[in-house]
């Protein structure tokens, strides 16, 4: 079963449908089992059922999420898959230490995957949707998979089975989220 | 938070405007009224309607005439939601971008630029559940326009209601077309909706239709309490 965290700014959000229902919409289509639980909610608890976490996105202006430590601990604590999407790839970066910094960027552009990984496959340059105000800053924690002109759209831990990604796969890139549910399946 | 949807009268703007409600205030709609029928951007069949829609729905509305060139209409819809900001205090604005990266993208720069919220809440949501929740919801929705093969005359004027999901699920297996009509196959307009205290009656219309590019073009229509 797939932990999907919510990270947007309050519970049952106008924003929730946007940026979580596709993820699990996902999960779903694949077969997996999946629970929807809030960053904020007293249920964020990774019990032995889960076999990964996802850390959905959320609202352009929405940074509400950077204040919670609590969802920091559990992602640095736990030892199952992660995959962080946009938001949850800035939590993942905050989690382990790494910084941000503002970068804004909206619609379908380039990036290069510039090392092969089992989430994102063969090195390849393919169109992904963006939309973001802040982006990581490169840190010896993680491993750069891809980039483009702006800077870096997907990491993975240097030690752990943990990813990031800005761009949104949601949005004709359903694959990636599909390959990390297979990783979690081994 | 107080939010203005971006509202064309077609059911992926109502049930847009209909999630919104149910979870923050919906202060303004915002309609934007092209010249261009073929605008990238801007829904048109019947939009001059819309404001029937919103003295149904109670809400009020800002309409905003644009010309409908390309990229120029954003300057013109950016003006439109200038306009709720100041008028309405709107914190937001909600969009009924259902998978258009072209519509969705555009709405959010303009949003950051103005720095305001901007939702999407019909964003690559489930084609069958979504169709499905507008009839169990209570809407009442007709299709207005037809813009590619199969859909021809025979489909202008028709009620959304279940025979036609299950036929629009034959034909996107076999066109591959979008079941909500999201790739600009088909257009349509709200006659009724939950959050309507009237619902429209159409007393005349006109429908014409060539080459699989049609149009159900409503004359005269009037509120009727429910």
């Amino acid at each position: 079963m797939i932990l999907v965290i919510d990270l947007c700014w309050k519970e049952d959000s106008l924003s929730k449908p946007e940026f979580v229902g596709p993820i699990a919409d996902i999960v779903k289509s694949s077969g997996e089992q999946f629970r929807i639980v809030h960053h904020l909610s007293k249920d964020l608890k990774v019990g032995d059922e889960f076999n990964g976490i996802i850390l959905c996105g959320t609202a352009l202006k929405d940074n509400e999420f950077r204040k919670n430590k609590h969802l920091f601990s559990i992602i640095k604590e736990i030892k199952l898959p992660v995959m962080g999407i946009c938001a949850g790839m800035q939590a993942v970066a905050l989690a382990y230490g790494a910084k941000l910094a503002e970068s804004y960027e909206t619609g379908m552009n380039g990036i290069r995957i510039i090392k092969e990984d089992e989430v994102l496959g063969e090195k390849r340059t393919i169109q992904a949707y963006k939309l973001h105000g802040m982006r990581i800053v490169p840190g010896e924690e993680f491993i750069v998979l891809a980039e483009s002109d702006k800077g870096l759209e997907a990491v993975r831990h240097s030690v752990m089975p943990v990813w990031g990604v800005l761009f949104h796969p949601e949005v004709r890139n359903e694959w990636v989220v599909r390959n990390f549910i297979n990783y979690c399946s081994r | 938070m107080k939010l203005g949807v971006l509202f064309s009268g077609g059911k992926d703007s109502a049930f847009a405007c209909h999630m919104a409600m149910q979870h923050e205030e919906v202060a303004c709609l915002i309609s934007i009224i092209s010249e261009n029928d073929h605008s990238y951007m801007f829904h048109t069949p019947n939009v001059n309607l819309s404001s029937l829609q919103a003295e149904a729905a109670g809400i009020p509305q800002i309409l905003v005439d644009t010309p409908g060139e390309e990229e120029i209409e954003l300057e013109d819809l950016k003006r439109g939601i200038e306009e709720a900001v100041d008028r309405f205090g709107i914190g937001g604005i909600v969009t009924g971008a259902v998978m258009s990266v072209y519509q969705a993208a555009r709405i959010q720069r303009i949003c950051h630029d103005l720095d305001i919220c901007c939702f999407s809440p019909l964003w690559y949501t489930n084609q069958e559940d979504y169709m499905q929740k507008i009839i169990s919801s209570g809407f009442k929705v007709i299709i207005a326009g037809v813009f590619s093969y199969p859909f021809d005359e025979r489909w202008l004027g028709r009620e959304i209601n279940r025979e036609m999901i299950d036929e629009l699920k034959i034909l996107s297996e076999k066109y591959s077309i979008t079941l909500s009509g999201e790739g600009g196959e088909y257009e349509s307009f709200v006659l009724d909706a939950p959050f309507f205290s009237k619902r429209i009656v159409i007393d005349e219309s006109e429908s014409f239709c060539r080459n699989y590019n049609g149009r159900f073009i409503i004359k005269k229509a009037h509120l009727e309490d429910k």
